[in-house]
This record gives C-alpha cells, sequence and structure tokens, in this order.
C-alpha cells in the first residue's frame, strides 16, 4: 500500500474525484425525484454497458456496432423465463446469462478473423441478425410486442433500491474492468490495437485473442443487459436495433474512448441531453447526430481527453510525455495516460 | 512468482466482496426502503408499496382512489406519441388531432382548456417508436409532471410496456384509443385501463368476415397478413367469423410485418383460386402491398378485402390512385361517412392541417372528448376507479367515430364500416361506407360466454375449430 | 492495419473442388425448388429474386464503389437512398416527370455528397473508424431532417404511365413492367460501369488508384480529385436508387436502416470493393430472399444472412473480393 503523500497531483485529484463521486452516487436517492433515480440508474447501465464496448473499441481498437446483440440476448433470455415460464429470479438470472454469453461466443467465431472496417461491418450484421429474430420469432420474442410481465426481484422492486443495486453491480464491474486492462490480457489487447502483425510476430494468436476478448467484453454487456431488462421491466426488438448499439460507441467516444471513466461520462451526459432535450426539443436524433459528428471531427480524444491534456498543460508542465502511441481514433492520446499510470 | 499471484488474491478479494455485497443486499434493501419511505421527497412512492403488494397478493381487487373520487380543479394527461422514429405519420396526426381538440375548445395553440370548473392541461412526450423511451417517457410524466391520465402511445409495443408498467400505480387511469389487443379487454385486462375512442383488434373484422359472407356473398377465401399479434388477431378475427358461417378459408399466408418487397407473396397470391383476397399489410408495408396488388394484375382477377388500416388516410395519401381505387376495406373510421360528426371533424382538421383525417387523428380527437364528457358526468370528481365506473356505465359520446359507448370491460361498442376507397370531388382519395354495422361490441357476432371459452386468436389459432 | 493481414488464402487446387461442389449443391437446390411449385412460379420467383436484387445492386453499387477506392465504409449510404428518394418523389409530384425525378433525386444527393466528402471527411482521411463513426452521425441526421421536411407518412414516387400495371404476354403469366424496367436498368448500368472500368482511361486510374494510392499521386494525377469523383458518383447512385427503390418499397423513417443492411449484406457477400462482387451478391441475396419467402417463409431472415455467415468465416472478403 502507497502512503497518501506519496501519490503524484494527479492521483491525488483523482482519488479526490473518486470520493466525490462516490458521496454523491450514495445520497442522490435522498435528494432527487424518482424520475432522476430513474435516469441515474438507466445512465450506470449505459456505463457498464458503454465501458464493455470501449474495451474492444477503445483498448483493442477493434468498434463494434453490433453489441447491442449481446445485451438483447441476456435482456430476452431473461425476458423469455419470466414471460413465457414460471421460473424463478435465479433461472431468469441464469439463463439470461447463458444466452448472453452464448451470442458472445458466437459473434465472436464470427468476427475474429476480421478487423477494421470489416470487423465494423460484421459486427453490424450480427446486431441486425439478432433484430431480426428479436422481430420475427413471435412465439419466443414476442415479436413487436415484446415480452411483458418481467419483475423485479421483491427485494428490489422500488426505484430506490433497484437503484443501489445497480450500483453495487455498477462498482463491482468497474473494479474487475480496471483489473482487465491492465491485465496481461489487456496489455495484448492493446498491443493489437497498435499493431495486429506486430502481436502475431510475437506469438499472440490474435484470433484468439479477439474471441477471448468478445467473452470478456460479453460478460459485461451481458450483465448490463439484465439490469436493463429488470430496470424497463420489458424487452423488444427496438433494445436491439442499430441505435441501440451505436450510441453507446458514441457515449464512449464523447466521454473519452479507451479510458474507462470516459464511457461513464459520455453514458451520462448522452442520457440526460436525451431526456431533458427531447422535451423541448423535437429533433433529438439531428442533435445526436452532430454531436457524433462534431465529436469525431473536433474531439477524437473525448471530454476525458480534453481535460486530461488541460491537467497536464497546466500542472505537470513537461512531467508527462506529451503525446503516447497513436491512439484509437487516431489521434495523440492523453487520457489513455491519465487512467492508466500506475500508482 | 507473487507478483502474479498478487492478481488472483485480488480477484479473489473482489469475489468475496461480491459475495459480501449480495449476500448484504437484504440489510441495504431495508434500509433502502425505510430512508426512501422516510424521505419527504418520495411520498407517493412510499403510499404506493403497500397498496401493490395488496393489489398483486389479491389478483383483482384493488383500490384505484375510491368509486367517490375526489373534487380536483385541474386534471392532466400525460400523451405518448411518437414523433419520431418508423410511426412518427401517425404520431404527427395524433399530435394534431389532439391539438385540435384544445383548439377548438380553448385558446388556438393552447394545451388548455376549461370544463366546468377544473382545467384540463396536456403535456405531450415523445416516444421515439421505441417501447424503452415511452418507459422512461411514461415515468416522467407520473413522477415529476403527476398526471393523472396516461394515452400510451399508438404502438401495441409501447402500449402494452406502459400499461405493464403503470398498472400497479393506482392514482393513474390508463386511456388507449389506439391499441387494440384483445385480450388487454378480456382474457387478461389490464388494471386500471380502457379505450375510449379504440377498438379491439378483431372486433372490427369480425363483422367484416360477416359481410364477406352474407352480403358480398364469398365462399371461399385466402389470407395475407403481417405475421404478428395484430394480424393474428385482426385476421383471425375474420376468419373466425366466416368460417363460422360456412364459408371456407382456402390458405393463410403470413409475411413479417416489415416486408417491403411483395414480389415473392404476390405472385403465390397469384396462383390461387379464390373468391376473394382479405389482406392485412401496416404502415410502411400497406403501400409496396397495393402496389404490388395492382402492379401484378392481381386487382383485375381477385378483389382484395383490406385491413382496418391498409388503407387508411395515414398511408392513402401517398397510394396512387390507380393501384387502390374502388379497393373494399373496413374499420371503426370512415373520414367519408355521412355522419355530423365525421364530416365536421373532416373538415376542421383539414383546415388546420391540409390533410384529410386519418384513423389516428381521431381516435386522439375522440379520446379527449371522452375525457371532458366524462369530467362532466362526474362532476368535476376524479379517481380511476370512479372514471372507469362512469365511463363503463351507461354514456354515450358522438365521437367522429359515430356514437361510442364502452362495455363493462373498457372496450368500445361502435360503428363499424364496410369502405371502398373512392376519388372525392377534389381528386383526393378516401374511404366512403358502402355497409354499416351498428353497435358492433368486441364479441360481435358471437356471445360473450361462448367467444371467451376459446383461446386467444394466434397463427395456429384462427378460429378454424368453430366453423368445422 | 491493411485487410491483407486477416486474410487467408484458398489453395488453388481447392478452387476447382469449391467449384464443383457449389455447381452441384446449386444444381440439387433448384431440382428440389421445382418439387415444390410450378415451373411459371419459379420463372416468377426467379424474376422477383433478380428484379429486387437489381434494386440491390444500385445500392450496393455506389457504397461499394466509394469503399473500393477511398476505404470508407459510407454507412450513411441508406440515409443517401432515403433522401434521394424524397427528392425524387417531390419532383415527380411538382413536374409529372419520373426521370427527372430519377436525376434530381441523384444529383440532390451528390451535392451532399461533395459536402460530406470536402467539408467532413477531408479532414479525418485515412482514419477508418472515425469515418465509420462520422457517417453513422450523418445518417441520424439526414434520416431526422428528412422527417422534419417530408413528414412521416410512407411514401411511394409515382410512376410513369407505361411503367404501371403488368405485361401479360401468355394470357397467364402476369408480371410487372416496372420490375422488369429495374432489371433491365441495373444490367445497362452495370454494363456502363464494367465498360468505364475495365476500357477506359478513367477506370484504369481509379483501379490503380484502389490498388496503389501512393503511386497514383506520384503519376501526377491529382487522387483527392479522383476520390471527389468517386464519391459524387457512389453518391448520384445512392440518391438515384433510392427513387428506383420507391417504386417497389416504400420510403418511411428507419428505411435508411434497413436499407444499410442490404447493403452490407451485398457487399460483405459479394466482396468489398468489386463491382461484380457487388452484382453477384445482388443476385443471390435477391434470389435467396425471394425463394426463402416463398419455401420457407418462417426462416426468410436467417436465409439472408446463414450465407453471409458461412462466407465471412470461410472467406471473410466475400465471393469476389481481392485476397491480397
Amino acid at each position: 500500500m502507497t502512503r497518501w503523500n506519496e501519490l503524484s497531483l494527479t492521483r491525488k485529484v483523482q482519488l479526490g474525484l473518486l470520493a466525490v463521486a462516490a458521496v454523491a452516487a450514495l445520497s442522490i436517492p435522498f435528494v432527487a425525484d424518482t424520475f432522476i433515480i430513474r435516469l441515474v440508474t438507466l445512465s450506470l447501465v449505459s456505463a457498464l454497458f458503454a465501458m464493455s464496448i470501449d474495451l474492444m473499441a477503445g483498448y483493442a481498437g477493434l468498434v463494434t456496432l453490433g453489441h447491442a446483440g449481446v445485451l438483447g440476448s441476456a435482456m430476452y433470455g431473461v425476458g423469455y423465463v419470466a414471460s413465457k415460464t414460471d421460473g424463478g429470479i435465479a433461472l431468469q438470472i441464469v439463463v439470461g446469462f447463458v444466452v448472453g454469453m452464448i451470442m458472445a461466443a458466437i459473434f465472436g467465431l464470427m468476427a475474429m478473423r476480421s478487423t477494421g472496417v470489416y470487423f465494423i461491418m460484421i459486427t453490424i450484421a450480427q446486431g441486425m441478425i439478432i433484430w431480426g429474430l428479436a422481430s420475427l420469432l413471435v412465439n419466443v420474442t414476442g415479436a413487436e410486442n415484446g415480452l411483458l410481465g418481467i419483475r423485479r426481484p421483491l427485494r428490489v422492486t422500488s426505484d430506490v433500491d433497484f437503484y443501489f443495486l445497480v450500483l453495487a453491480v455498477f462498482a463491482v464491474c468497474s473494479i474487475l474492468l480496471f483489473i482487465v486492462v491492465r491485465s496481461p490480457f489487456g496489455q495484448a489487447l492493446k498491443g493489437m490495437r497498435e499493431s495486429e502483425s506486430r502481436m502475431r510476430m510475437l506469438g499472440h494468436n490474435t484470433a484468439f485473442l479477439k474471441f477471448y476478448m468478445f467473452l470478456v467484453s460479453g460478460f459485461f454487456a451481458t450483465v448490463a443487459g439484465i439490469l436493463l431488462v429488470y430496470l424497463n421491466e420489458f424487452v423488444s426488438p427496438s433494445d436491439v436495433i442499430l441505435g441501440a448499439s451505436a450510441i453507446p460507441v458514441l457515449m464512449a467516444i464523447l466521454g473519452g474512448i479507451g479510458t474507462l471513466i470516459g464511457p461513464v461520462i459520455g453514458a451520462f451526459v448522452i442520457v440526460f441531453l436525451r431526456n431533458w432535450v427531447s422535451l423541448e426539443l423535437e429533433r433529438w436524433p439531428t442533435l445526436m447526430g452532430l454531436i457524433f459528428i462534431l465529436v469525431v471531427l473536433f474531439a477524437r480524444e473525448g471530454l476525458v481527453g480534453a481535460i486530461a491534456a488541460w491537467w497536464y498543460r497546466r500542472i505537470d508542465k513537461g512531467g508527462r510525455p506529451a503525446t503516447a502511441a497513436p491512439s484509437v481514433l487516431g489521434a495523440p492520446d492523453h487520457a489513455e495516460v491519465i487512467l492508466t499510470e500506475s500508482g | 512468482m507473487w507478483k502474479s499471484m498478487r492478481r488472483w488474491v485480488l480477484l479473489a478479494a473482489v469475489m468475496v466482496l461480491i459475495a459480501a455485497a449480495c449476500g448484504g443486499d437484504a440489510e441495504t434493501d431495508t434500509t433502502a426502503a425505510a430512508a426512501g419511505g422516510g424521505d419527504p421527497a418520495t411520498p407517493a412512492a412510499a403510499a404506493d408499496a403497500p397498496a401493490t403488494t395488496a393489489a398483486d397478493a389479491s389478483g383483482a381487487e384493488d383500490d384505484r382512489g375510491g368509486a367517490e373520487g375526489e373534487q380536483i380543479d385541474r386534471l392532466k394527461v400525460g400523451v405518448l406519441l411518437p414523433l419520431t422514429g418508423f410511426v412518427a405519420g401517425p404520431g404527427e396526426d395524433s399530435a394534431q388531432g389532439l391539438q385540435l381538440y384544445f383548439d377548438e375548445n380553448g385558446a388556438n395553440g393552447g394545451t388548455e382548456i376549461q370544463v366546468g370548473d377544473v382545467t384540463v392541461e396536456y403535456i405531450l412526450e415523445d416516444s421515439g417508436s421505441d417501447p424503452a423511451v415511452a418507459l422512461t417517457s411514461a415515468q416522467k410524466l407520473v413522477d415529476v409532471d403527476d398526471v393523472d391520465i396516461v394515452i400510451p402511445g399508438i404502438l401495441a409495443s409501447t402500449g402494452g410496456a406502459v400499461g405493464d408498467a403503470l398498472g400497479d400505480r393506482t392514482d393513474v387511469l390508463l386511456l388507449s384509443p389506439y391499441s387494440c389487443n384483445d385480450d388487454f379487454t378480456q382474457r387478461a385486462p389490464l388494471a386500471g385501463y380502457a379505450r375510449p375512442g379504440g377498438w379491439a383488434c378483431s372486433q372490427t373484422s369480425h363483422a367484416f368476415g360477416k359481410w364477406a359472407y352474407e352480403e358480398a356473398g364469398f365462399r371461399r377465401i385466402a389470407t395475407a397478413c403481417a405475421d404478428y399479434t395484430f394480424g393474428y388477431e385482426h385476421c383471425g378475427g375474420f376468419v373466425d367469423a366466416f368460417t363460422t358461417l360456412g364459408g371456407e378459408v382456402t390458405d393463410q399466408i403470413w409475411f413479417p410485418p416489415p416486408t417491403q418487397d411483395f414480389g415473392t407473396y404476390a405472385t403465390q397470391l397469384g396462383g390461387l383460386e379464390v373468391d376473394a383476397i382479405m389482406a392485412l399489410s401496416v404502415g410502411g408495408s400497406a403501400i409496396p402491398f397495393v402496389t404490388a396488388y395492382s402492379d401484378f394484375g392481381l386487382d383485375q382477377r381477385v378483389p382484395m378485402l383490406a385491413g382496418a388500416v391498409t388503407t387508411d388516410q395515414s398511408v392513402l395519401r401517398a397510394m396512387d390512385p390507380e393501384t387502390v381505387l374502388g379497393t373494399i376495406s373496413h374499420g371503426h373510421w370512415a373520414e367519408g361517412a355521412d355522419l355530423p360528426e365525421t364530416q365536421a371533424f373532416v373538415e376542421a382538421f383539414e383546415a388546420e392541417t391540409g390533410k384529410i383525417a386519418s384513423y389516428y387523428a381521431a381516435a386522439n380527437y375522440a379520446a379527449m372528448q371522452w375525457i371532458a364528457a366524462t369530467l362532466e358526468e362526474t362532476g368535476g370528481r376524479f379517481s380511476p376507479e370512479l372514471w372507469l365506473e362512469t365511463m363503463t356505465g351507461d354514456m354515450v359520446v358522438d365521437t367522429p367515430f359515430g356514437p361510442q359507448e364502452l362495455d363493462d370491460e373498457g372496450s368500445p361498442i361502435l360503428n363499424v364500416y364496410i369502405r371502398e376507397v373512392v376519388e372525392r370531388e377534389d381528386g383526393k382519395l378516401w374511404n366512403v361506407p358502402i355497409f354499416t354495422y351498428e353497435g358492433v361490441d368486441q364479441y360481435f357476432p358471437f356471445d360473450r360466454e361462448t367467444y371467451l371459452q376459446q383461446p386467444s386468436y394466434t397463427k395456429d389459432f384462427q378460429g378454424l375449430e368453430v366453423g368445422n | 492495419m491493411s485487410v491483407a493481414e486477416t486474410v487467408t488464402t484458398t489453395p488453388r487446387s481447392g478452387r476447382l473442388k469449391v467449384a464443383a461442389i457449389t455447381i452441384v449443391g446449386i444444381g440439387a437446390l433448384v431440382a428440389w425448388v421445382l418439387t415444390q411449385m410450378s415451373l411459371v412460379s419459379f420463372f416468377a420467383q426467379v424474376l422477383n429474386g433478380l428484379s429486387f436484387g437489381a434494386i440491390l445492386f444500385f445500392l450496393a453499387a455506389g457504397f461499394t464503389m466509394i469503399f473500393g477506392l477511398m476505404r470508407i465504409a459510407n454507412l450513411a449510404h441508406g440515409g443517401f437512398y432515403l433522401m434521394g428518394g424524397y427528392v425524387g418523389i417531390t419532383t415527380v409530384l411538382v413536374t409529372g416527370n419520373f426521370f427527372l425525378g430519377l436525376l434530381a433525386g441523384g444529383a440532390s444527393i451528390m451535392v451532399l455528397g461533395v459536402f460530406a466528402e470536402r467539408i467532413l471527411l477531408r479532414p479525418i482521411r485515412g482514419l477508418e473508424k472515425p469515418e465509420v463513426l462520422l457517417t453513422i452521425g450523418l445518417t441520424f441526421v439526414i434520416g431526422d431532417l428528412s422527417l422534419a421536411v417530408w413528414g412521416g407518412d410512407p411514401r411511394q414516387v409515382q410512376l410513369p404511365e407505361f411503367l404501371k400495371g403488368a405485361i401479360n404476354p401468355f394470357g397467364t403469366f402476369f408480371y410487372p413492367k416496372y420490375r422488369l424496367f429495374v432489371l433491365g436498368f441495373a444490367i445497362v448500368l452495370g454494363g456502363v460501369l464494367f465498360y468505364i472500368d475495365r476500357r477506359t482511361k478513367i477506370g484504369a486510374i481509379v483501379r490503380a488508384g484502389v490498388d496503389d494510392r501512393e503511386t497514383v499521386a506520384a503519376l501526377g494525377i491529382n487522387i483527392k480529385a479522383v476520390f471527389t469523383a468517386a464519391f459524387m458518383f457512389g453518391a448520384f447512385v445512392a440518391g438515384m436508387s433510392g427513387v428506383i427503390g420507391a417504386g417497389i418499397l416504400a420510403l418511411l423513417p428507419g428505411q435508411d436502416f434497413e436499407i444499410l443492411l442490404f447493403a452490407l449484406v451485398v457487399v460483405i457477400i459479394g466482396g468489398l470493393g468489386s463491382l461484380e462482387g457487388a452484382a453477384l451478391g445482388a443476385a443471390v441475396v435477391g434470389l435467396i430472399d425471394s425463394f426463402a419467402k416463398a419455401l420457407v417463409p418462417e426462416l426468410s431472415f436467417f436465409t439472408l444472412f446463414a450465407p453471409m455467415a458461412i462466407i465471412l468465416m470461410v472467406r471473410p472478403t466475400g465471393l469476389l473480393g481481392k485476397v491480397q
């Protein structure tokens, strides 16, 4: 264990912010109305899903636009047991988990040999296959009508209780993800982002690496899916449309791709923007599209990157490498530095 | 060595933490619940909790604000409509129908009207053609805006999801002039739910099947319907009534609801030896279906009997007259009906928007008429229970659809029109009734008990057993 | 990172075997299909499949052309289709001329394409992923603005009188004139594109640009101008295909994503960047779609994706994609 005063200023600020966030997260239910609590819950679930995508898009440099297929499979797994059989909560979760993981494995097998734009297009097709199944298999998915009658576990039926459950799962998953990205596996993913051929020459089987990546990322997407289906108590094909996969990618980029905190920030911004702006503004999709375009054009490192750049310019003049290796979106990557710095 | 082990130790520690977190849930929950209950910001949630459990436990008997209701001076109606996404077209029509009612009865462009001493206000939210979005919007309507009535969107999926989610809210009344799922008012009634201005999916097509056999004299028919719940119920109603009378349904073709290229199906239909084809295609697939029917020369050989929304104004506006003129369809809405209420509404709507009113426009208008009429009937008192009792009592409201009343389950008794697409004097297309069944309830032409004994219509059960 | 790295080559000796198996398989399939339906309906379904494939070819040609040259997977292609279709419908309503509508639909999207290429895509030239993400954002904007301008009601284009209705050459075989027109148009366009590609100097430059951008630039050819021209052309075809498609399919919000999906399936099966691949993929997808709907309606969606999944696993660059 390192002592507090041995920590760098950056790390101190990080820990301070984390503490503030934790206090805020724990106190929200006591100051906000249930609608806000619901939005925060939705943000946390979206954040978890966006982080699972970021593991692929940000760390491994493989952008997926079909991950809602994994999330949605888990949701349908839970939903099917809940609404078509009399299986209990435990069975619902187990089935949801298994279906989600199987789908992640299938996706992985389909996409593990491709890269770059091909990878993106294959993942789009994967997501759309799940959408097609969801809209066509009436007996299993209820098609357009979706699956009704899903209920949260008895202990967490109220929005406040459910919020705490989501918060707890989110915290645990964040820690797990933190461990994953710093593990040799996480390093290998990053290596693949820099150069897949180099990784292969170093003796890595990159196809298997991608397959494992799908499993690990799929795990978190599955967890997010199970939380989401209990949050909405409903699942329908619109949970697996292309937008459902693309928007979390936007969240990750907006916040700062290739970092863990970025998707979280992005998720909160997008969820709140959507639900507040759409009250006033009918043209929400246009706004979202413009955010997409502007972020890609001017802020590929996202909010985290921008803040990190500003911070290092101010505090650690020359103390940090100004540029790291080319990041996932082809720009110098300050965000990388601030979050993977080892203590 | 230690370094790599440390990671596993850490992982194990985290696992223990998870286990602890899960095991600790019970405590967390109780404290959270207590905290939530004690929090002045969420009295509604706290008050709801016991009622919910009681309702769940006892099944049907729940307390929805008592039969007396309370005197109110403001009634808030939360309206969810798809203003974006793939049903944005009907959503826009609905919003305009709603606004027309408020324009006529209050200030132009306003969202408030005065009914007696009560101010009625509507709050519109975008459901984005997406049940998940609709759920969040519905939550906002009941929690933040504190609405008394929710109109849960157009899509059956949205209506079902919101109905399911708000079923526990005993302080909210759900009125749906759109989503028509039979069982919402039949075998599995939604709590606190009625559909003034609406219909049951198989209600109108029951009458259509009867007409096809008795009035048109068809004996052999094939169906081509969208492969989802609405298709099953709507076409099932037709098949059930038609076969019960002695007609024969030779083939049933099901196509996915979003189908756009109907070449394959048109070729198949062209090979059938039947008197007529009952067809249901919805929204974006209605126009390609009708075009294909005409392009493949089917319209010259076999008459099409169209479902309730296949030639609705929302799609008829964009159809080529040559492909669709003369098509027979049916529904509880006929914009060309010779009723004063219908024509007054159609004229006013057209003056405001330049469009002939679709069923979606009329439905929301009718729902607002029902709300105002019920408010007058109760003398400005409101509770969901009181309102459901009042509405299902002996009220009759003259809507653009014609006179409507609600049966005991909250489903309308209404006119069903057999319609033909004709050209109006100015060249625009509209549906004009050629035959009318009056006072059709959701079981027509069967009696309630017999009808409820059979299962709800699915792809596998189209009521054929009854006929054979 | 280039595509080459991910692709494994099929040994040459294996090719013949694959071809033989394919031919036998297709033969068996056709024989089975013929036991299920009459020869007349078989013929009609082939026409249905090919005419739907023709629409897909229009779509995929523009997409694959942009990709082949610029390595941009233009996900706004569905949006281009949608907006081009709407512009065409409005033009036909105003002028009453279907072919003017085709031109207007194409030209308007060409202008949009120039804007997208010059202003939005040029600053991130060569960064594959940002390009893809930007075009997704563009799709949302195009789709929503189309909704704002044209409303959410489904629309179809008004066809000229001589393309309406069915031909009936033998008295019992009805087939829509318009579908035959679309099929013919696709064959003509395909032929012209092949001619330009193989027999003209422009084609030579474009093909060289696909293979080796640096060398082409070093030869003093303005590769940027070639890019812009290619993007313009691809956008033109996309916009025009919207108008053509709107004679059979309907235009409505959300159609952009469905159309994009079809384009993706076609180019993934056929091979990205290959014009022949687009034609082959379009025909395959169209035929599969048509016959699956007739024979195994419950599985029709699967039958579209199953071949794609198999091809992806066996040959990640598609049937006729370059194995580099």
